[in-house]
């Protein structure tokens, strides 16, 4: 289960957690039945936010029905049926697992870089099917991947413009959720900071290991770190949970003015409380890093 | 307009005291201040609006009598700032982000003053690079200590930065202070004529 944008699961209530699995299990199904076996293997956290978001804003829901999970051991699951916004989310999700194979290709050492070819051509075809319903889909994600592979060979060092690609494409895409003019502006905010949120809390957990592997981080530069200790990185701790946290407030404010039919709950306590929570998990795991390493 | 007690979130039979509570939670939420510098500050001040038309209209219902009360005031850009820099808050005010940075960036080094570094933090806080943002408004409060305005923007930050989040539902709300009660002014009058009895005078001449 991957992703950032979670709910925080001990203050929601069962019903509306049962909702959010169900539609997470939707979304699964809909990967496996439309795209192919493997492809719900993108499946994650994000891209749930991103399908309820849609159904929220939409009053679209096309009800629940029970399949079978092949990965619980065929245990029947109570899944949310196609919709127009799991539909969309599947098929960012199926680009976005192109590009970042892709991606993974040229940052990997050379065991990883074999498994990511042997992914590269399944992912593709999937992304194919993705791009012939989506095409404006893919030409924002695309252009986004290309600025950013830009600002990383510039070794960008401001995190604010390094974030930005990825802000900008999630600006543009959650907008495509709706046909509501008045609500398409407070997407596109809210779009912006997710993905700023996203791309922080990424670059934050990867900093140890891009700073083993070399690989661009903003954070190690905006530091100019020559040797990542331990004062360093509580440095940039501070630094980037006062980033995160600016970038979340800004979403909240926008979630505020989203007029939201269904699932409000749900959507209230991943943005006030999962993504806090997340934001708190990958520094703790920091911290129980370090003091792991001391203890040895 | 919509029903008006749907708009605060209270039912018809709310008492006053709930109604007005209500319109202070929302008020909190919608708050011009809590968007200046926001792409959606027109869809804030539409919900503000709404808010206080509907709590006016049960205002009025209820007491039938006209109520004046504040609407926050409008995020503006053109009260403070001087006239160098009128035109490039007129572009900001009408979301025209990218003509007003050119502006900005225009000007020579040596002419940035503290309102050059707000406006510009203003720039970055609307396009959403919140840390350039923050520098810059800290940068202008630096320069001109004094201005209300940079440091009601520089402020907002530094509140999002420790974790705050605007209408957060789950936000343990502060100890209310309510004022003296009958309890403070009883025994704050009991130490004072304690404390005057030690000086050889007597506040209250029956304790």
């Amino acid at each position: 289960m991957f992703g950032y944008i979670k709910p925080f699961k001990p203050e929601m209530k069962v019903r509306h957690l049962d909702t959010y699995q169900a539609v997470y299990c939707g979304l699964c199904k809909q990967l496996g039945t439309h795209y192919g076996r493997c492809s719900n293997a993108a499946l994650s956290f994000d891209f749930t936010f991103v399908a309820l978001l849609g159904m929220a804003v939409n009053n679209e829901c096309t009800g629940f029905s029970q399949k079978r999970c092949g990965w619980c051991g065929f245990k029947k699951k109570n899944c949310c049926q196609n919709n127009p916004s799991s539909s969309f989310a599947a098929a960012c999700a199926m680009i976005m697992l192109y590009f970042k194979i892709r991606d993974n290709i040229s940052d990997s050492p050379v065991f990883k870089k074999i498994l990511y070819y042997c992914l590269l051509p399944i992912s593709k075809k999937y992304m194919k099917k993705a791009r012939s319903q989506y095409p404006d889909a893919y030409e924002i994600i695309q252009a986004a991947v290309l600025k950013q592979t830009q600002l990383q060979k510039e070794n960008c060092s401001i995190p604010d413009q390094a974030a930005d690609p990825s802000a900008t494409a999630l600006a543009k895409l959650f907008p495509m959720l709706t046909g509501q003019k008045k609500q398409q502006p407070v997407l596109a905010q809210l779009g912006y900071h997710m993905g700023r949120y996203v791309y922080f809390c990424d670059a934050l957990e990867d900093l140890e290991a891009d700073w083993k592997e070399k690989n661009y981080n903003p954070f190690l530069l905006k530091f100019q770190v020559s040797v990542l200790d331990t004062s360093a990185k509580e440095r940039i701790a501070e630094y980037a949970k006062g980033l995160i946290q600016m970038t979340v407030g800004e979403a909240a404010k926008a979630f505020c003015l989203l007029d939201m039919y269904r699932f409000e709950p749900i959507l209230s306590n991943i943005i006030y409380l999962g993504l806090p929570n997340t934001l708190e998990g990958i520094l703790h795991k920091e911290k129980e890093k370090k003091k792991n390493g001391q203890s040895l | 307009m919509d029903n008006p007690y749907k708009v605060l979130g209270v039912s018809p039979q709310a008492s006053d005291e709930e109604v007005k509570a209500a319109y202070r939670e929302l008020a909190k939420k919608y708050h011009p201040d809590n968007y200046v510098n926001n792409p959606l500050s027109g869809l804030a001040s539409e919900k503000m609006q709404e808010i206080n038309d509907a709590y006016d209209s049960i205002i009025n219902m209820r007491r039938n009598a006209q109520q004046q009360h504040s609407s926050g005031g409008n995020s503006s850009y053109t009260g403070q700032g001087t006239p160098r820099y009128a035109e490039i808050r007129r572009l900001l005010q009408s979301q025209k982000v990218v003509e007003a940075e050119q502006l900005l960036d225009a000007m020579d080094n040596g002419s940035r003053d503290a309102e050059w570094y707000f406006l510009k933090g203003s720039v970055y806080h609307k396009r959403g690079w919140l840390d350039e943002a923050l520098n810059h408004f800290q940068r202008a409060c630096e320069m001109n200590p004094g201005n209300p305005e940079y440091k009601a923007a520089y402020q907002q930050l530094l509140w999002q930065k420790k974790g705050n989040m605007n209408g957060n539902p789950y936000r343990t709300a502060p100890s209310q202070q309510t004022g003296c009660s009958a309890c403070d002014m009883c025994s704050s009058l009991i130490c004072a004529d304690c404390c005057c009895e030690c000086m050889g005078g007597d506040l209250i001449p029956c304790c």
